[in-house]
């Protein structure tokens, strides 16, 4: 698992990579986000480097957050299956709990970059609530000690 | 659901780990089955009440609002 948390740091390093070119370039479009803006800079100057950092960058981050959120736990049985499931019917409803609530609050081009985020937020939050559910609650619980 | 795993382990004088691994499940497993957090499909239920040499209604039954 370490080593695709590694990957991921090194995708979001690339997110990073990409919004500072933006920075130091702004779009004439204004503030509509990397991937459009990008793709707008791949057609007018060909610029290779920028368009494939955020591709990269966003293929990295879904093949690491995929393999640490469906990777098998070294005992899988029904309860583990269970929880799994549970987990990620939680973080769907959550994911569009967010979405209701960024929708109501945020308008415009900046609605756009939430619609990013919200590529990855299903899955982060699945990882979270997963891993909470299945390691961590219960050590706080009174059978906690084996 | 009720059950009385943890006595019967105590009696046994085995820990959670050790049933885990004799029924073939995780440890999490049996923990959040003590915990009355999680209802043990009858495979996994047999399986545990065999271990301890009883019937499936000797370690688990129902309680009020089952």
């Amino acid at each position: 698992m370490l080593p695709f948390s590694i990957l991921l740091l090194v995708a979001y390093y690339h997110f990073d990579y990409s919004i500072r070119l933006l920075k130091y370039n702004p779009d004439k479009k204004g503030q509509i986000g990397y991937i459009f803006t990008d793709q707008a800079e791949f057609i007018l100057s060909k610029n290779f480097a920028a368009d494939y950092t955020g591709t990269l960058g966003m293929i990295c981050t879904f093949i690491a957050l995929f393999m640490i959120a469906f990777s098998r736990e070294k005992h899988e049985d029904e309860y583990v299956g269970i929880v799994r499931l549970r987990a990620l019917q939680i973080s769907v409803y959550a994911n569009y709990m967010i979405l209701g609530l960024t929708a109501l609050t945020l308008f415009g081009s900046s609605f756009l970059m939430v619609m990013e985020i919200n590529l990855f937020t299903i899955l982060i939050l699945f990882i979270l609530i997963y891993q909470y559910q299945l390691h961590i609650k219960p050590r706080f619980s009174k059978s906690g000690t084996a | 659901m009720k059950n009385t795993i943890r006595v019967e382990r105590a009696i046994k004088d085995i820990t959670q780990a050790e049933l885990a691994e004799k029924v073939d499940v995780s440890r999490q497993t049996i923990n959040a089955i003590e915990a009355a957090k999680y209802v043990p499909s009858t495979v996994l239920a047999l399986k545990i009440a065999r271990l301890f040499g009883k019937t499936v209604n000797e370690v688990f039954e129902l309680e009020e609002g089952d």
